[in-house]
């Protein structure tokens, strides 16, 4: 069966080099029609928010401070599982230390951006002169949620800063935790900017705590269950690296191994 | 109509390199090569004209932008006009996300249809390799027959001298 589904999705592929031509080509635009794709998609996604009138929201930093949030939890997301997958799929030959060492790194840059931008919100709320933007902003900080904003600064910005030293990106144990740090902050993130300016806006009236029912706990649940279950699903039946092009570069590989 | 290919099986990508450059100085036909991967300087090795898939790509991705500028534009100014909070019908600026979106959904979709058929690539198709192991760790050079003794002549000798590890001859029905 398995073998039928595969040799029904090969296409009838046999190795021709012009088709490999053809098919660099299309990777490559393909690549160049996604990557300003991430910065589409996230831009739209904070302009929903930035569109409104909501303290906290309506911020012209939204789709850059979203991107780079974007990139840092994608980084992140990446690494972890791909540290778990590593290690159970015994792939350390193909995933190497040194690449890990390149996407720490680019956690490390993203997560100083992250804070620049923390950090730029803040400043403007407060330098802009409205009440309701500073009153919105000094609430995150000291108001009733102020621990999962501080968890928020603490994990997506200072804990990465670990990353400068060669030994915590090598050592895969300390960048496995950062990672799993990284992400519950980027999770914070998104809690904190959605509760805390919808719990306090321009009414006090209006004004209300936040607590999660149990249909909201069993989607994000769900949510858990069901990225996990695909991404098994994917892990055991499909190659989880792309075997051509490791066999490409296989005798590079093997003449650095033997250096 | 039947024609006569030589196929030759390899088992180094640089041997294959090697023979198709040495069987281009001698100004015979090459087929087609085969890989288990992509060897990124074939393309000028084994000559013909630069893909049009880039073009094909733009195409669909203007197309994209065109349709999605266009029914916006019909949509807020002629089917359904809406005054937000007295800005023109023809807002191009709330326009742009869509229209971008469009571009991507289209050139990428027409790029990779256009890809598939110009490979002749489907669902279910039945893999025909010309030599077991080129989808795994063999090469492998096809050339059109240049003579009547060939095998026996000059193609045999230079295959050989560029450490060919199976010869042989067919004859095919099509283009393969």
């Amino acid at each position: 069966m398995y073998r039928r589904l595969v040799a029904f999705f090969g296409l009838g592929w046999n190795g021709s080099c012009r088709t490999w031509l053809r098919y660099e080509v299309v990777y490559l635009l393909l690549a160049g029609l996604a990557t300003p794709l991430v910065v589409s998609v996230h831009s739209v996604v904070s302009a929903d928010f930035a569109a409104t009138l909501v303290p906290g929201w309506h911020a012209t930093i939204f789709p850059p401070y979203f991107v780079t949030g974007a990139i840092l939890s994608g980084m992140a997301m990446v690494l972890t599982l791909m540290l778990l997958a590593r290690k159970a799929m015994r792939m350390e030959d193909y995933i190497t230390p040194r690449h890990i060492e390149a996407m720490t790194k680019l956690v490390l840059a993203t997560s100083c951006l992250v804070g620049l931008s923390y950090a730029i919100e803040f400043f403007s709320a407060l330098y802009v002169g409205n009440r309701y933007e500073s009153f919105t902003f000094l609430n995150r900080a000291l108001g009733p949620l102020g621990w999962g904003y501080w968890i928020m600064v603490a994990c997506n910005v200072l804990v990465p800063q670990l990353f400068w030293f060669g030994r915590v990106r090598r050592r895969l144990l300390a960048v496995f935790v950062i990672c799993i740090l990284v992400n519950v902050g980027m999770w914070f993130e998104r809690f904190i900017i959605i509760v805390s300016s919808l719990e306090r806006d321009f009414l006090p009236s209006s004004w209300s705590g936040y607590a999660p029912t149990w249909i909201e706990l069993a989607t994000l649940a769900g949510s858990f269950g069901l990225f996990f279950t695909c991404f098994l699903v994917f892990c055991r039946f499909l190659p989880v690296i792309a075997m051509a092009e490791v066999k490409a570069v296989v005798h590079e590989g093997h003449s650095e191994a033997q250096a | 109509m039947s024609r006569r290919i030589i196929v030759a099986g390899f088992a180094e990508e640089d041997d294959l390199r090697r023979a198709v450059r040495a069987v281009r100085e001698r100004g015979w036909t090459i087929d087609d090569a085969y890989a288990p991967y992509a060897l990124h300087d074939l393309e000028a090795l084994l000559g013909g004209r630069r893909s049009r898939l880039p073009v094909t790509c733009f195409v669909c991705g203007a197309a994209g932008v065109g349709l999605a500028l266009g029914f916006q534009f019909w949509a807020t100014t002629r089917s359904w006009p809406l005054n937000v909070g007295g800005r023109p019908w023809n807002s191009l600026a709330a326009f742009v996300p869509v229209a971008f979106e469009s571009m991507v959904l289209l050139g990428g979709f027409g790029l990779v249809f256009a890809w598939l058929v110009r490979c002749r690539l489907y669902p279910g198709k039945k893999a025909l390799p010309p030599l077991d192991g080129v989808t795994d760790d063999r090469f492998a050079l096809l050339i059109d027959d240049p003579g009547p003794a060939a095998l026996a002549g000059d193609v045999r000798r230079v295959l050989e001298e560029c450490h060919a590890i199976s010869l042989e001859e067919r004859e095919v029905e099509a283009p393969p």
